[in-house]
């Protein structure tokens, strides 16, 4: 009998570590590797990251979206192409596709305009983008990076029409000592 | 015997009750709620639901100020973070937007960063990247991610 109860007891202390178990947050378990979330703004360099390209570009799109003279045309829905996004940071690498597919996608989702090809014979506006960036660098390894994205609107004519920009700095700490 | 046997019951019922209790230690779900009332959260506007990211924020950082408004088709909402303490902080926030049926709209969600001074008060905006959008639950954090998380964890070690 005593030996039942013993049993039944451990029985009880291993489904509660099983049950437990369920809801451990196990770290690192596979591999180093993780899948982070990716929303969230971790940078290992001062450099531009998805979710950075992500930020910029709404930023400046939504700029846009709310300004007076977009939100004068009243479901119009004009042609407009937006042009080749210009790369004129310090940095070739920089996935310039990412943040113009970013503009697009705010652009359309918004259904406020019709995107036309670069091609297109018959449109309204033009918009044209242009990614900047300077840099400073600290004696002890610090590093401090300022991006603006700039959006311009033209008219057939060549006249602007508005312009939007958008800002983000990153800064990278002094190195650690040892 | 019967005073055996009853012991027996009695302790398969203490180990029952004690996986539930190692079981609920997550807490219970209720599908018919929109949220459980915490003082990190607030939703006395329908349509904004605020949120703090964190239980050290409250009565450090308000949340204020919900205001709606529509630029063109989209609905645009501001909400005024406002730093109550002489401590500088930096915080990130986010925007979700549902619509009207409480749906989620967009999963692209980006954590923004920003640094309040002391007593200071500042403005955010979101516009929403889809018509239907109806309400939003901002939220606003100490910032999070993987590598202050893994720095944290190894502190802890």
């Amino acid at each position: 009998m005593r030996k039942t109860i013993s049993m039944i007891a451990a029985a009880g202390v291993v489904a509660v570590g099983a049950g437990c178990q369920s809801n451990m947050p196990q770290f690192g378990g596979q591999s180093n590797v993780s899948v982070v979330d990716s929303g969230s703004r971790e940078h290992l360099q001062a450099e531009l990251t998805m979710a950075d390209y992500t930020e910029l570009a709404e930023k400046v799109t939504n700029k846009m979206l709310d300004s007076s003279l977009v939100q004068g045309w009243k479901g119009k829905k004009p042609r407009l192409i937006l042009a080749k996004l210009r790369n004129n940071t310090d940095n070739e690498n920089i996935r310039m596709a990412d943040i113009y597919d970013r503009i697009t996608e705010t652009l359309l989702n918004s259904n406020t305009v019709r995107l036309v090809d670069q091609s297109a014979t018959s449109f309204d506006y033009v918009v044209r983008s242009e990614l900047s960036s300077n840099r400073q660098y600290g004696a002890g390894g610090q590093e401090l990076v300022g991006y603006k994205l700039e959006l311009k609107l033209f008219t057939i004519s060549g006249e602007m029409q508005g312009q939007w920009s958008g800002t983000l700095t990153l800064a990278k700490g002094q190195k650690s000592f040892l | 015997m019967k005073s055996k046997r009853y012991a027996l019951k009695w302790l398969a019922g203490l180990c029952a009750l004690a996986v539930m209790v190692a079981c609920n230690s997550t807490g219970v779900s209720d599908p018919n709620l929109r949220h459980y009332e915490q003082n990190t959260v607030n939703a006395t506007n329908p349509r904004a639901r605020l949120v703090l990211g964190s239980e050290d924020l409250v009565e450090r950082i308000a949340l204020t100020d919900a205001r709606l408004g529509s630029a063109g088709e989209l609905a645009k909402a501001e909400v005024t973070v406002q730093n109550l303490s002489n401590d500088r902080y930096t915080l990130e926030y986010q925007y979700a937007w549902e619509d009207k049926d409480g749906f989620s709209i967009g999963d692209n969600r980006v954590w923004s960063r920003f640094v309040l001074g002391p007593r200071e008060i500042k403005s955010f905006k979101s516009i929403a990247t889809n018509p239907k959008a109806y309400g939003f639950t901002m939220t606003v954090r100490l910032p999070d991610d993987f590598f202050i998380h893994q720095e944290k964890y190894l502190d802890r070690k």
